[in-house]
């Protein structure tokens, strides 16, 4: 191995510029392999990455529906959650309300993403600030006259809204309006990171009792079930359990939930496929074109070093180590190339609408990685062999010759 | 009615719709049965995996726990499908507003309305005018909904951009090595060239040539593996969606750009491969 090695090196040194200009190619593709390597299953590492850092290994969501994707609600979720928390395994089922409401502040009207939830702790958020809503209260206003309320970053900064501050919640768009329909006086007492938050949304927590007096809804109904699990290796089959027992409702586990939102991620499986495709058979191109013609000037050479003693298969072996090697060199600037560009790509993307402040497009993570670099070594393998075919079958006296007349 | 309605229970076929479910029933009832039932459409998706067509009597329900209201399919209708609505599974059917109020038991409700304007030049001003009602509803212009709509795929053009910059970049350095290459190649040549008589400005031009002539070559090739790749990709989109979106398009705007960059890219790196054949002399070139 040490002289095909050693040959090996001291053919690429040969010729540094030519050596330079193909690893530079290499690197851009390789980097844009990289890139859609990290595209393909980016958006579903972040998601799966946002959800278990959660906590929740269950959802469960009214049947044919993703969590807050319409108005359905579970009916009676509060029983359902009871049932589900005495399940072995199980930490806690939270039943979580979600709608949109409008928060008064002067004469503004903010549109609002309402959260509500039964009570504090309840981990779909983290306070940041002040305090979390208080146990017990079932949203009647306090003798300070409010319902506590906890914000979003976006309210406090983008509103000018702060703890204490007292704000009007209702359905109605307008003042007009606010006659017929359910109005709440609330007071913030605390400011909270909300997850799968979009970049500008206005969010905020109140009582469950609160939310659906203003949805004008009876009963204990709710959007989602989050079940948080002491062994969540359990979390398939309570999933199964979950939906035996109400065929009204879907239940997943992390996995599950991943699966079924895959499902709409099929133009960034698609798009990372072709584009991956093509750079690896561009990345090909360029090393059989560059290795093909390094053997085309070594002829000579090769038919010496047979002619030395070499096997037909060790001179396949050095051919084929030149073209490994050309993709060896090229790996850690594509990979430093594919993750600076991989940034401003997923930079650009989550300029889109509907995107969640924590996920990303393109997400680098240890398997990539180790595909990149396997795609692209066994690529520059797979180019080396037609050279080394070519190199392979020279015969000695006749290639001699013809060097020497030439 | 009510046998019927506990076979169908028991043979119902569940699929969900938005908000809204269907159960197929077997069979259609009488005569003024049918004519109490309200008419449905049903999409051409629908009735595919509901294996029902016109005529057929199906269930709907607001929920999956019903309670469920019998209605006849009249029509099926292939649905015109946005591009955001891709790789959705959701399948639709259309109701009289009446009949889908008294199903959703929503009263009077509506989701959006749309108005149409006499003078549509003053859609800006009605906006303004509905909106200061403040009257519990939102009024867009058509241009703003189309706007929020489309910057989805505005972000997409950006993307595609940015992707299209790093594989033009690709694509020139490898441009750029071919050209180096057979520049090397062309040493002796160039070398026996300039030892006749040739200038070296002649020689620069031929080694320029040769480039421009590779790039555009390669270019016609590319345009040809595109247009056969797009083919490819519609075909086979059009059938995994179900649509008869075009999702890749080549155009002559578009072709005319690939062959006039990869001539100029061609250039670009012929004369970096001229610079590299030039600085030797030629002696050296020819191996004294």
């Amino acid at each position: 191995m040490q002289p095909i090695a050693f040959l090996t090196v001291r053919t690429l040194m040969r010729t540094p510029a030519r050596t330079a200009l193909v690893v530079l190619g290499l690197g851009i593709t390789g980097a844009l392999l990289l890139d859609m390597t990290m595209l393909a299953g980016g958006l579903r590492a972040s998601l799966g990455g946002v959800l278990s850092r959660l906590g929740f290994a269950v959802r469960v969501v009214p049947r044919g529906t993703l969590p807050f994707s319409g108005d359905a609600q579970i009916a009676d979720a509060d029983g359902l959650a009871a049932a589900i928390a005495t399940r072995p395994g199980v930490a806690g089922a939270v039943p979580v309300i979600g709608t949109d409401v409008y928060v008064g502040r002067g004469d503004r009207r903010i549109p609002t993403f309402a959260l509500g939830v039964p009570a504090p702790g309840s981990g779909v958020y983290t306070v940041l600030e002040g305090t979390d809503l208080s146990a017990g209260r079932t949203g009647a206003g306090g003798a300070d006259g409010g319902v506590p309320v906890v914000i979003n970053r976006h309210m406090a900064r983008l509103d000018g809204i702060g703890i204490g501050d007292r704000l009007i919640v209702s359905r109605s768009p307008g003042r007009t309006l606010e006659a017929f329909v359910a109005v709440e006086t609330c007071r913030v007492v605390g400011v909270a990171d909300f997850y799968f938050d979009l970049p500008t949304q206005r969010s905020l927590a109140v009582p469950s009792p609160v939310l659906r007096r203003l949805q004008g809804r009876s009963g204990t109904g709710a959007s989602l079930i989050l079940v948080r699990m002491t062994e969540p290796a359990r979390a398939e089959s309570l999933a199964r359990w979950i939906t035996a027992r109400d065929p009204r409702v879907d239940a997943f586990s992390i996995q599950q939930f991943l699966d079924r939102a895959a499902a709409r991620l099929t133009y960034f499986n698609q798009f990372s496929l072709i584009l991956g495709t093509i750079s690896i058979a561009v990345a090909g191109l360029l090393i059989t074109s560059i290795v093909t013609l390094s053997v085309g000037e070594r002829l000579g050479e090769i038919a010496m070093l047979r002619a030395l003693g070499f096997t037909r298969g060790r001179i396949v072996e050095l051919v084929v180590a030149e073209g490994v090697a050309l993709s060896v060199v090229s790996l850690p600037g594509a990979l430093s190339l594919g993750v600076a560009i991989g940034d401003y790509l997923d930079q650009i993307l989550r300029a889109a609408p509907a995107v969640p402040e924590g996920l990303h497009f393109f997400t680098l993570t240890a398997q990539a990685v180790a595909r990149t670099a396997a795609l692209l070594i066994a690529t520059g393998a797979i180019a080396g062999a037609y050279p080394a075919a070519v190199a392979g079958r020279l015969g000695i006296a006749a290639t001699l010759r013809r060097e020497i007349v030439s | 009615m009510t046998r019927a309605r506990r076979i169908t229970a028991a043979v119902a076929l569940l699929v969900g719709v938005g908000g809204g479910w269907i159960a197929v029933r077997p069979g259609p009832g009488g005569a003024s049965e049918q004519a109490e039932i309200p008419p449905v459409f049903l999409s051409d998706l629908a009735a595919r995996r509901l294996g029902v067509g016109p005529g057929a009597q199906i269930d709907l329900a607001i929920g999956p726990g019903g309670p469920w209201h019998p209605a006849r399919v009249v029509r099926v209708y292939r649905p015109a499908r946005y591009p955001t609505e891709l790789g959705q599974e959701e399948i639709e059917f259309r109701l009289h507003l009446p009949d889908l109020q008294a199903l959703a038991g929503r009263g009077d409700q509506v989701d959006s309305i749309v108005v149409r304007l006499r003078d549509p030049a003053s859609a800006s001003g009605v906006v303004e005018r509905l909106n200061a009602a403040s009257l519990g509803f939102r009024a867009y212009t058509s241009t703003d909904l189309a706007a929020q709509s489309s910057s989805t795929f505005e972000v997409i053009t950006r993307f595609h951009r940015a992707i299209g910059v790093v594989t033009i970049l690709a694509s020139s350095v490898f441009l750029v090595a071919i050209m180096t290459l057979r520049g090397e190649a062309m040493q002796q040549q160039a070398g026996i060239l300039r030892l006749i008589g040739v200038s070296p400005r002649t020689v620069a031009g031929a080694m320029l040539l040769v480039a421009a002539g590779v790039a555009l070559l390669g270019s016609g090739i590319g345009i040809g593996l595109g247009f056969l790749l797009s083919l490819g990709i519609n075909a086979y989109y059009q059938r995994l969606f179900d649509t008869a979106l075009v999702f890749s398009r080549i155009t002559s705007p578009l072709v005319g750009m690939a062959t006039i960059l990869s001539a100029l890219l061609g250039v670009a790196a012929g004369a970096v491969a001229a610079w590299r054949l030039l600085r030797r002399t030629p002696l050296d070139q020819v191996g004294r």
